[in-house]
């Protein structure tokens, strides 16, 4: 079937062919890096040598990076703190941030110009590291998961978006609602929530991507090492094999493979963004727009 | 000796001049206000010489250890053992822990060891000690963020381990506010209480001193810092000089293995380090006989030791992805183990390369002067951290933490040191062929950081690695140890340089690295210099004199 409109000419071979291989050199630069960081995983320590560092195919397939990671070490276990941690704290945010969202783009809420300006001075000022892990210690969050939720649920630039995306919503929505008897919850729930779904998924995406990447939180506020999320341990794994330590070396201490095991790494690591990732493209580019178009 | 002990002749008064402590103590105000009475006096522990003066250097007592094959010396070449004895000497007697528990922060390099329940290692350690051991592991890298925190939230452990190379803050100022002075404990004679700690050399000792006094136990570093490892299979092939003794030479060398067509250079890497040395430039600092400090940065030969490095640059013995190999060790090491690289420019005991690989065939280059004869070699600090205790004046207590220290410290080869480095046998490690070998399962668990806290002498003793390894570099040692040069200001302290070193450090990384790759003329190193000493160079200078 031809879903070409009418008035468009036939395209010419050439054009066609152009644009093919357009696509295909940008799908080629989005996959090469995706490609060698699998293949360095599966790779032979010495196919990596061979090769000065990174492979584009194994010779030879070879899981040994794999095993390390989850022989004996704590990856298993901070894979689930970080799906934990990305899931509870996500879902928290993305509650706060409608909420606040929603409350604030009522002008008949109230002290709303007040709280408003409240919300936006926070855009002017990044707290510091010291007063930020004060605050955490007397709020008793210290070596707790919701010192890794807590300090950074609700970000003001989140309200700004969802907010305008809610505003954007027709007034006449929200009359025939009250209309028809329903209380703020209600125009919530069964109003703006269904009409904001695409803002929704793009600003959930942004937060649980926060979550799953942060590694300083934990490294702030976690001094037991078995509640450090994956982030955390990776970041070990990594700068394991990447320093000129003169520290005594254990005989019979035999270094692992380093570049396969930190490609491994990066592996896991993105694996939960990406199964995550297509689900919420449909809703992408209407989220990614909102406000940009706005006139 | 004791003219080298570190702020000797320093008084507090003058520690506070110095360093400007009422203004500046921001990070660490509400700790100093909370240590009340302590805090007034400073040392708690006193000392042979009374609170406020310098501690004479703890007494040396050659560590009993089992004989190595090839024996070092008191200048740093360090011990050979062929493979860890199995049947070393017990040199700790007598009860250490009370069964409470070991608060101790320890900078890592390793993974998260795996908890206690199922780490046999971390179980023996406690059954050794007859302690609680609660570790607060903290990557090295993330050190300088963790540390600040804490700090400000009073949550410093009981027991704290400070790598010397992190250049914490205000240290002397924090060790007098928080940390036991443990002068009275380990000055002179008193250090024999604890055999280990007396087997602990003076390059070690002289990091643990902070205002004069001893604040921190050492865990000893190799003196010697950075060398060049040539890989002779790639060199023999085309017929090169693998040991050059001039920059002549060494040029030829470089332009002779290098082949691109084969992707094969000479380097990979920065080795402004290697080109100082060799053209004579002083290790950080020089004395001049009127007491006044001045920086390597200003030697005659500094500007055109970074202009040769520019030409060998230019001339193209160098790997085209030089600069972001510079600051990747991983991929530098696999280019040289697969012969891409013909040299490489590492630490002493280069982990990755030398000491991991059976299979590499490579010789460590002799230094040597510009112009023939000898170069100099810089030396590091002698220790890798200090380990202190709060402020506390109950001496059973520290009586405690030293014992702990000194069973950590056992030399290499005793009873100790064997649990220390390899756990529980069938678990953590296995005999094979009478010498012991970690299992995937050791190599986690002893990732604990225990053994970074204190130590004497460090030895060569890589049975994995390249055969040959530990030779080669206890030859190499002993050919270089009569050209090493100290850096004078080492162990002196310098507000300046607590505060704004780094920084004015990484500004003259980057100009030197800007004028390596060709981005800026090597002219452009004189005005750098002038910079560097006008944000603090010189005042450094001044305040090192002062120290003295």
């Amino acid at each position: 079937m031809n879903s070409r409109p009418v008035w468009l000419g036939k395209p010419k071979p050439i054009a066609v062919a152009l644009k093919a291989l357009a696509l295909v050199l940008i799908c080629a630069v989005v996959i090469f890096p995706f490609l060698v960081v699998i293949s360095t995983s599966l790779a032979t320590k010495q196919q990596i040598d061979a090769n000065g560092g990174y492979v584009i195919w194994p010779t030879e397939i070879s899981f040994e990076a794999y095993k390390q990671i989850f022989n004996g070490t704590q990856v298993s276990r901070s894979i689930v703190i970080s799906v934990g941690v990305t899931a509870v704290g996500t879902a928290f945010s993305l509650a706060c941030t409608v909420l606040a969202a929603y409350g604030l783009s009522r002008r008949q809420s109230l002290f709303q110009r007040g709280l408003l300006s409240f919300v936006l001075f926070t855009l002017l000022f990044a707290p510091g590291m010291i007063p930020v892990y004060l605050m955490v210690k007397q709020l008793g969050m210290l070596n707790t998961y919701w010192s890794l939720i807590i300090p950074t649920a609700v970000s003001a630039f989140n309200i700004v978006i969802v907010r305008g995306f809610i505003q954007a919503i027709p007034h006449e929505l929200f009359d025939a609602a009250r209309m028809d008897g329903a209380g703020e919850w209600r125009i919530l729930r069964s109003v703006v929530l269904p009409n904001s779904k695409a803002v929704v998924a793009v600003v959930g995406l942004f937060i649980a991507v926060g979550y799953w990447n942060n590694y300083f939180g934990p490294l702030l506020y976690l001094n037991d090492t078995e509640m450090w999320p994956l982030q955390l341990v990776m970041r070990t794994f990594v700068l394991e094999n990447n320093v000129t330590s003169n520290a005594q070396a254990i005989p019979g201490y035999v270094a692992p493979p380093a570049q396969s095991v930190q490609m491994a790494l990066v592996a896991i690591a993105t694996l939960p963004i990406l199964c995550v990732y297509p689900f919420l493209t449909k809703h992408m580019s209407k989220g990614m727009l909102t406000g940009a178009i706005k006139g | 000796m004791a003219s080298r002990i570190p702020g000797e002749g320093l008084t507090r008064r003058s520690l506070l001049r110095n360093t400007g402590l009422a203004a500046a103590l921001v990070p660490v105000s509400g700790v100093l206000a909370a240590c009340g009475s302590g805090s007034s006096g400073g040392s708690t522990g006193g000392g042979p010489a009374g609170g406020g003066q310098t501690a004479p250097m703890p007494a040396y007592v050659p560590p009993n250890k089992p004989k190595p094959l090839y024996e070092g010396n008191a200048q740093g070449v360090m011990d050979v053992y062929e493979s860890f004895p199995m049947d070393g000497p017990k040199t700790v007697t007598g009860p250490i822990g009370d069964g409470g528990d070991f608060n101790v922060m320890i900078m890592t390099y390793g993974q998260p060891a795996p908890p206690l329940n199922e780490n046999v290692y971390w179980q023996l350690l406690n059954k050794e000690l007859n302690l609680n051991v609660k570790p607060l592991q903290v990557p090295f890298a993330d050190f300088q963020t963790k540390f600040p925190a804490l700090v400000a939230g009073d949550d410093l452990p009981e027991f704290v381990s400070v790598p010397i190379f992190q250049n914490i803050s205000r240290l002397p100022q924090l060790a007098e506010a928080q940390f036991t002075d443990l002068s009275e404990f380990l000055s002179g004679d008193a250090v024999k209480k604890y055999p280990n700690l007396a087997g602990i050399q003076e390059a070690g000792w002289l990091n643990g001193y902070l205002n004069g006094r001893i604040y921190g136990v050492p865990r000893s570093d190799p003196i010697f810092t950075t060398q060049i490892y040539t890989k002779t299979d790639v060199i023999e092939a085309v017929g090169a000089n693998p040991k050059p003794k001039n920059l002549q030479e060494f040029r030829d060398l470089a332009k002779a293995v290098t082949d691109p067509k084969a992707g094969v250079y000479a380097f990979g890497g920065n080795i402004a380090d290697f080109l100082m040395m060799m053209f004579g430039v002083p290790n950080k600092w020089t004395r001049k006989s009127d007491g006044t400090f001045v920086s390597a940065y200003e030697h005659e030969a500094f500007v055109p030791a970074i202009a040769e490095l520019a030409a060998l640059y230019k001339s193209g013995v160098f790997h085209p992805d030089t600069a972001t190999l510079i600051g990747n060790k991983t991929q530098r090491d696999a280019l040289f183990r697969s012969g891409k690289l013909a040299m490489v420019h590492d630490g002493n005991r280069a982990f990755g390369i030398v000491a991991d690989d059976r299979n590499l065939v490579f010789d460590i280059m002799l230094p040597f002067g510009k112009d023939g004869g000898d170069a100099v070699h810089w030396t590091g600090n002698g220790a890798y951290a200090i380990t202190m205790i709060k402020k506390t004046t109950d001496k059973k207590r520290i009586d405690m933490f030293l014992k702990v220290l000194d069973y950590i410290a056992a030399p290499f080869g005793s009873r100790e040191s064997f649990v220390i480095n390899y756990g529980v046998e069938g678990e953590d490690y296995t005999v094979k062929d009478g010498v012991a070998v970690l299992t995937t399962r050791g190599q986690r668990e002893q990732d604990l950081g225990l053994a970074y806290i204190a130590g004497g002498p460090q030895v060569l003793c890589n049975p994995q690695g390249a055969p040959g390894v530990d030779k080669l570099n206890y030859d190499w040692q002993q050919k270089v140890v009569s050209t090493l040069l100290d850096n004078p200001a080492a162990h002196l302290y310098s507000q300046t340089f607590n505060t704004k070193g780094a920084a004015l450090e990484k500004q003259m990384q980057d100009a030197i690295v800007a004028v390596f790759l060709g981005r800026e003329p090597a002219s452009g190193l004189t005005s750098a210099v002038r910079k560097w000493k006008a944000g603090g160079g010189d005042q450094m200078a001044r305040e090192y004199a002062e120290a003295r």
